[in-house]
C-alpha cells in the first residue's frame, strides 16, 4: 500500500506531465473505442438488411446448385425437411424457394427476369419483399405474381395484368405458367426491381415438374454473425447430396467487405497506439534522466533495482488507469446519446444508397467486451514496455554515478 | 541575418544534447508523417482506381442518351447518331475519344439454359476509350460495325453451358417494341476483371444490330476525355450542344463511386488530424521540460544581453529543427514503402467485396504531391504553436529569478 501512496504522490510531483501523458492514453482510447463501437454497430444490421434481401442466414441447396444452378438442381421433399428443421431451438425461419431464369412476357413485349417461387404464407418471416409492394397486393390467389417496379414500367404491366413466363422444366422441355400480376414492389435495388418476379411456390413447381421440391431452403437463426454455432445441430438434417451454406459463402462481397474494413481499421488504430506510445515512452525516459540522483539516493539507503523497479511500474500502472479513466469518461459521454438515438444514414449522405449497398436507416454504435478492452490492453502493453525501456539506465549506472549526476 | 545563424546552431546543439529524448520524439514524428503519407496515398490509389475503371468501363466520362432512356432503356429510346453534331459539340475538348453504341437488355439462349444480359451493340474503331478494346480474348474480336456475331464473358458461356464457335438465340425489343428473336455466332469469349461484368455484357457490332433490330437508332454516346477527370466547362460545353438529350457525368452514372470519392478527401484530413492530434501530446510533453529544466541557462542568456525574442526563436526553432528532421525520414520511410507497394498490394482474397465498392482487386498507391505538401506544412506550424507557449513561460521569468531556479 506504502508503495502505491508513494508512486501516486510521485505522479504529483509534475502535474503538468502527468496530465498530458493520461490526456494522450484518454485521447486514443476514445478514438478507438468510437471507431471499434461503430464497426461493432454495424456490422449485425449490414448482415441483416442484406441476408432479408436476398439470401436468407444460411441456406440448404443441391450441390453444385450455389455456383451453377440448373433447374433440376433441387432438395426434394421440402415441406418436410422444412418441419424438421423448424424443430430445431435455434431456427426461428425456414422457407423454401424455387427459382428459375424465365422469360416475362407482356403482348409483344418481354424480358429476362429471375422467378422465384415461394410459399406466401411462409416466405414474409425470411424476407422484406412482402412489405415492399408499392401498389397492389402481396401474392394471395394460387396463381398470382408480383413484379419488379421497373420491369412492371418496361413491360408496360400494371396490377390485374396477366403475364406469361416461360422457362424450361426439369426435362429440358418449354414451362409456362400464366399469373395475373396482384402487386408491383419497389425495394429501392436496381437489379431486384428490374429483374425479379415473385409467384407461389406450388404454380411454378407444377410447371417445372419439380414436385415439392425447393432450390434454396432458407433458415434464418439466432446468432446470424456466428453460423458456426448452429452448424452442428442443423448438419445432421441436411440430405446426403445436398450442402448448408451459411451467409458468408452465399454473400461473400458482403463478408469481404466487412473483413477488409476490419483490416484497414487495425492499421490505423495501430498506428494510432503506436504513435501514442512511442510520445510516452519518450516521456518515461526523460523522467527517469530527471529522477537519476533520486534513484541514487534511494539505492544508498538499501532500496534494490527491483523496488524501484516496481516503483516505477506502479506509477506506469496508475497514469494508465487514469488515462483510461479519462477516456472512459469521454467515450462515454460521446457514446451515449449515439446509442440511444443512432446516427441516420441521411445525415451522412448514405441513404440514396441504402438499398444497394444493404445499409440499414440508421447505425447504432454498439459496446462488447473487446471495444471496451482492446484499446486500453494494447496501450497498456505498450507502457509496461516502454518502463522496462527507460530502466534500462536504472540497471546500468552504479550507485555513485547516479548520486553524482548533475542535470 | 547573424543571429538567425547563431540561433539555428544553437538549436541543432541542444537537439544533440538530448540525443536519446529526442531520436524517440523523432521515431515517433517519422512514424506519423510516415503513416499519414502512406496511408492517404493507399486512399488516394484507391479512389484513383475507383474512377479509372468507371470510366473505362462502359461510362466514359460524358455520356449522352436520349431523355427517356434510363427509365425505359430499349431501341425505341435512342436517337439518330449524327457523328458532325458530336463532333461540334467536343470541339475544343481535350477528347481521347468517343464512340456511339445500343445498350438494350436482352435474354441469351443457349441449347440448355437462359440467361439475362445486356447486350451492346459497339463499333469496335471507337472503343479504343473503353474496356472493351483491352479484353482478353479467346477466339477473334468484332472485325467491324457490322460483324453480327458475339463476344460473351467467359462466365456467361460457363452459365449458359455452351462455348466459343456455337450459336446463342437473343431476344431482345426491337424499334416497335416488339420482341424478336436473333441468333448469334459466339466469335470471341472475354476474361475481364470482374465476373459481374463478364456476366452481365455481351457485345455484338452497332450497325449490324441495327439492321437486324430495324432501327437506324443508339442509345448512347460515350465521350471519354485526356485528363482523368473531366472539367465542369468541358461538361458544360457537351450539355449546351445536346440541350434536348439527357447529358450526364460518370458521377451521375454511378452515384456509388461519385460519394465514395468524395467522402475520401475528408478522410484525409481526419485521419491527418488524428494522428498529428496523437503527436502533439508527445511534443508539448517534451518541448516543456526541455524548457523548463533550461530555466537556469535562459536566465543566463538573458544576463548577458540575449533578447527573450531571440530566446523564444531559439526553442521554437529547435522544435521546428525536429519536426523538419522528422518530417525527412517520414517522407523518405514513405517514399520507400511507396516503391515496394508499387506493383500494388493482391486484394484478390476479398475479389466480391472490393468490386461491390468498385475497385479493382490489385489496389495501387497513389502519392499526390499536394497531399504530401499538407502533411508537412500541417506538421510544421503544429511544431511552431506546440514550441510558443513553453518559450513563452520560459522568457517571462525574471532572469534573476531564473537563475536562481
Amino acid at each position: 500500500m506504502l508503495s502505491v501512496t508513494v508512486a501516486w504522490r510521485n505522479l504529483w510531483r509534475n502535474r503538468r506531465r502527468t496530465l498530458l501523458t493520461a490526456g494522450a492514453v484518454g485521447f486514443s482510447v476514445l478514438l478507438v473505442q468510437l471507431g471499434m463501437s461503430f464497426q461493432a454497430g454495424s456490422y449485425e444490421p449490414m448482415v441483416e438488411v442484406s441476408t432479408r434481401f436476398a439470401s436468407g442466414h444460411m441456406q440448404i441447396l443441391q450441390e453444385d446448385y450455389n455456383d451453377d444452378p440448373r433447374v433440376e438442381r433441387f432438395v426434394s421433399d421440402a415441406t418436410n425437411l422444412r418441419a424438421e428443421l423448424l424443430a430445431i431451438p435455434a431456427i426461428n425461419a425456414v422457407s423454401n424457394r424455387t427459382e428459375t431464369f424465365g422469360l416475362v412476357t407482356k403482348d409483344e413485349r418481354s424480358y429476362g427476369a429471375l422467378v422465384v417461387g415461394v410459399d406466401p404464407l411462409v416466405d414474409p418471416s425470411t424476407s422484406h419483399l412482402s412489405e415492399q409492394v408499392s401498389r397492389g397486393i402481396y401474392l394471395e390467389d394460387p396463381n398470382s405474381a408480383i413484379i419488379g417496379s421497373a420491369l412492371a414500367r418496361n413491360l408496360r404491366v400494371d396490377v390485374g395484368d396477366e403475364i406469361v413466363i416461360l422457362s424450361s422444366d426439369v426435362d429440358g422441355s418449354v414451362a409456362f405458367v400464366a399469373p395475373t400480376v396482384s402487386g408491383v414492389f419497389e425495394t429501392g435495388n436496381d437489379t431486384l426491381d428490374r429483374s425479379l418476379v415473385q409467384v407461389p411456390r406450388g404454380l411454378i413447381n407444377d410447371a417445372l415438374l419439380l414436385g415439392d421440391g425447393a432450390h434454396r431452403v432458407v433458415i434464418m437463426v439466432d446468432q446470424p454473425m456466428f453460423p458456426d454455432r448452429s452448424l452442428g445441430t442443423i448438419s445432421p438434417l441436411v440430405p446426403s447430396t445436398a450442402s448448408l451454406l451459411d451467409w458468408r459463402e452465399l454473400m461473400p462481397e458482403i463478408s469481404q467487405s466487412i473483413r477488409l474494413d476490419k483490416i484497414s481499421n487495425g492499421i490505423v488504430y495501430g498506428t494510432l497506439t503506436v504513435i501514442v506510445v512511442l510520445s510516452i515512452a519518450n516521456t518515461f525516459v526523460m523522467t527517469m534522466f530527471e529522477r537519476t540522483r533520486e534513484f541514487g539516493m534511494l539505492r544508498a539507503v538499501g532500496m534494490r533495482n527491483s523496488s524501484i523497479f516496481g516503483m516505477f511500474l506502479t506509477e506506469t500502472f496508475l497514469m494508465w488507469l487514469l488515462g483510461v479513466a479519462i477516456g472512459y469518461v469521454l467515450s462515454t459521454c460521446a457514446l451515449f446519446p449515439l446509442i440511444k438515438f443512432g446516427v441516420g444514414m441521411d445525415s451522412m449522405g448514405m441513404d440514396q444508397f441504402a438499398g444497394l449497398l444493404f445499409l440499414p436507416d440508421r447505425i447504432y454504435p454498439a459496446v462488447d467486451l473487446k471495444v471496451i478492452l482492446v484499446a486500453p490492453i494494447s496501450i497498456g502493453i505498450g507502457m509496461v514496455l516502454s518502463t522496462m525501456l527507460a530502466s534500462i539506465r536504472l540497471y546500468r549506472l552504479s550507485l555513485v554515478d547516479a548520486l553524482r549526476y548533475q542535470e | 541575418m547573424n543571429s538567425f545563424k547563431l540561433v539555428f546552431n544553437l538549436s541543432l546543439r541542444n537537439l544533440w544534447r538530448q540525443r536519446r529524448r529526442n531520436s524517440i520524439l523523432l521515431v515517433a514524428i517519422t512514424v506519423a508523417i510516415g503513416g499519414v503519407i502512406v496511408l492517404n496515398s493507399l486512399i488516394r490509389g484507391m479512389q484513383v482506381q475507383m474512377v479509372d475503371s468507371v470510366v473505362e468501363n462502359l461510362s466514359g466520362h460524358i455520356k449522352v442518351h436520349a431523355p427517356s432512356y434510363r427509365d425505359d432503356p430499349s431501341m425505341e429510346r435512342g436517337f439518330v447518331l449524327d457523328p458532325s453534331g458530336v463532333e461540334r459539340a467536343i470541339e475544343g475538348l481535350p477528347v481521347l475519344g468517343w464512340a456511339a453504341r445500343i445498350s438494350i437488355p436482352a435474354v441469351i439462349m443457349s441449347e440448355r439454359e437462359t440467361r439475362g444480359a445486356n447486350l451492346i451493340g459497339v463499333d469496335p474503331d471507337q472503343e479504343h476509350i473503353s474496356i472493351i478494346s483491352r479484353l482478353e480474348l479467346e477466339g477473334e474480336s468484332l472485325e467491324n460495325a457490322s460483324d453480327s456475331r458475339v463476344l460473351v464473358g467467359r462466365a456467361l458461356v460457363d452459365e449458359l453451358r455452351t462455348k466459343l464457335g456455337r450459336r446463342i438465340v437473343i431476344t431482345t425489343l426491337d424499334s416497335n417494341g416488339m420482341s424478336k428473336e436473333i441468333g448469334f455466332r459466339i466469335a470471341g469469349v472475354y476474361d475481364a476483371e470482374s465476373e459481374s461484368l463478364e456476366k452481365s455484357l455481351v457485345f455484338s457490332g452497332r450497325n449490324a444490330l441495327q439492321e437486324l433490330l430495324g432501327s437506324s437508332n443508339v442509345t448512347e454516346v460515350s465521350i471519354r476525355l485526356k485528363t482523368r477527370y473531366a472539367q465542369q466547362e468541358d461538361f458544360e460545353q457537351v450539355r449546351d450542344s445536346f440541350s434536348e438529350f439527357d447529358v450526364l457525368g460518370w458521377q451521375q452514372v454511378n452515384p456509388i463511386v461519385a460519394f465514395m470519392y468524395n467522402t475520401v478527401n475528408l478522410v484525409i484530413y481526419i485521419w491527418l488530424g488524428i494522428v498529428l492530434g496523437a503527436l502533439v501530446f508527445g511534443l508539448v510533453n517534451t518541448l516543456i521540460t526541455a524548457v523548463l529544466e533550461r530555466i537556469r541557462e535562459f536566465g543566463l542568456f538573458r544576463a548577458v544581453g540575449m533578447r527573450p525574442r531571440i530566446i523564444v526563436a531559439q526553442v521554437v526553432s529547435e522544435s521546428v529543427c525536429l519536426m523538419l528532421l522528422g518530417i525527412v525520414f517520414g517522407v523518405t520511410a514513405s517514399l520507400l514503402i511507396f516503391a515496394w507497394l508499387h506493383d500494388g498490394i493482391d486484394l484478390s482474397a476479398f475479389a466480391s467485396g472490393v468490386e461491390m465498392m468498385g475497385m479493382s482487386s490489385q489496389m495501387k498507391p497513389a502519392l499526390v504531391a499536394h497531399d504530401v505538401l499538407v502533411v508537412v506544412l500541417v506538421s510544421v506550424v503544429l511544431a511552431v504553436v506546440a514550441s510558443f507557449y513553453p518559450a513563452r513561460r520560459a522568457v517571462r521569468m525574471n532572469p534573476l529569478d531564473a537563475l536562481r531556479h
